[in-house]
């Protein structure tokens, strides 16, 4: 039985050493490969905006325009720090080949890392964008109201509408926000990581 | 070049390794071939690392059933498509209880989980529990435990297949 099952089990094709080859240069559509291709963009991109702010925050006139971009170019390297070690860790898990239940063990807790931290980032840019937007608008009283002019009761800068409207706006976004973030990194590791993790639950099983 | 040539001739050596894992793990030849090509890229690049302390053939054992176990196929949408190999064949003229036998038993393991299907396939080449047990990580006490259990499922389940012929 065992040596029919065997059989069965190697199928009758085989491949060339043509194809063999051939193989060797198709992208990889992996989990890891995944993972990396979006780590190298994201640190990418926050190379890019680290530049972009640091820029701001050495030459923009206004000062609250520097503390501004300052806050976001210290959250932009920090952020590039954290992907830079995830894709550290990625790149060791790929060129190794280690027992199954450490493989799924490391691929779980790099994508929950990755999840965590991009969660992070993205609640972590509200207080940043909210607060120092209303410390700007309230040091800058002459454009803030040029703003709410056509808005129903708002008179000066400090009138009760300018906090309403703020409040509501700062709560709705930040509530709509989170729940995107959730829904957004649910829909790209949630179920995978479950998965993972019942398989490694049932390695763990005795 | 001279390593990828090398390469190329031990995967030429060892393909059968990796038609196995991809004919236990994918249903549709579309999904095995796709399986087939990402084991071949995982082997490839973590091939610069493999020393030579172990066998090939366990090194790839290891790199195929990694990347078996966490490799997802893409969900399809429209109706299911039901693998041919374990589809009942049509019953030839001349029965061959054999053939009917070895047929239930690949559809039992075909539903096995993942992780029981990785320790099949490795019970299968010989390996004794306690490598099976290094491959997975796990001790081969617990191989054996888990060895025990799939063998009593296979057994219901191909009882059941000859209940139900």
């Amino acid at each position: 039985m065992k040596y029919h099952l065997k059989d069965k089990l190697s199928g009758a094709g085989n491949k060339s050493t043509e194809q063999l080859e051939q193989l060797l240069e198709v992208k990889t559509r992996s989990i890891t490969s995944k993972l990396k291709r979006s780590l190298y963009v994201e640190l990418g991109l926050a190379f890019l905006f680290t530049l972009l702010f640091a820029g701001i925050l050495l030459f923009a006139q206004i000062q609250v325009l520097r503390i501004y971009f300052g806050a976001f170019t210290v959250l932009c390297i920090a952020f590039a720090v954290v992907i830079a070690l995830l894709l550290k860790k990625v790149n060791q898990l790929t060129n190794t080949t280690p027992d199954v239940k450490n493989n799924l063990s490391t691929l779980v807790d790099i994508l929950q890392e990755y999840t965590r931290r991009y969660f992070q980032f993205t609640m972590g840019l509200l207080p940043v964008c909210f607060l120092f937007s209303f410390y700007l608008g309230y040091n800058n009283p002459d454009q803030v109201q040029y703003q709410f002019a056509n808005t129903a009761g708002a008179t000066t800068t400090r009138s009760i509408g300018y906090y309403i409207f703020f409040a509501v706006y700062f709560f709705g976004t930040a509530v709509a926000l989170y729940y995107f973030t959730k829904w957004y990194i649910q829909k790209l590791y949630g179920k995978y990581i479950l998965e993972l993790k019942t398989l490694l639950a049932e390695l763990n099983e005795p | 070049m001279a390593g990828e040539q090398q390469f190329i001739s031990l995967l030429n050596e060892h393909q059968k390794i990796i038609h196995k894992v991809c004919n236990l793990y994918m249903d549709s030849t579309a999904d095995r071939e796709d399986l087939f090509q990402e084991i071949t890229l995982q082997a490839w690049k973590a091939y610069s690392k493999f020393k030579g302390t172990a066998k090939f053939s366990t090194w790839l054992y290891r790199v195929a059933l990694n990347t078996a176990i966490t490799f997802f196929k893409k969900e399809k949408r429209g109706p299911r498509q039901y693998p041919t190999d374990v589809l009942p064949e049509a019953k030839p003229d001349a029965y061959d209880p054999v053939e009917e036998q070895v047929q239930a038993m690949y559809k039992a393991i075909s539903e096995l989980s993942k992780v029981d299907k990785a320790i099949v396939v490795l019970y299968l080449e010989d390996y004794s529990y306690k490598d099976i047990g290094e491959m997975l990580g796990i001790t081969a006490n617990n191989v054996a435990v888990k060895m025990s259990r799939i063998k009593t499922k296979l057994i219901d389940e191909t009882k059941k297949h000859f209940a139900n012929a």
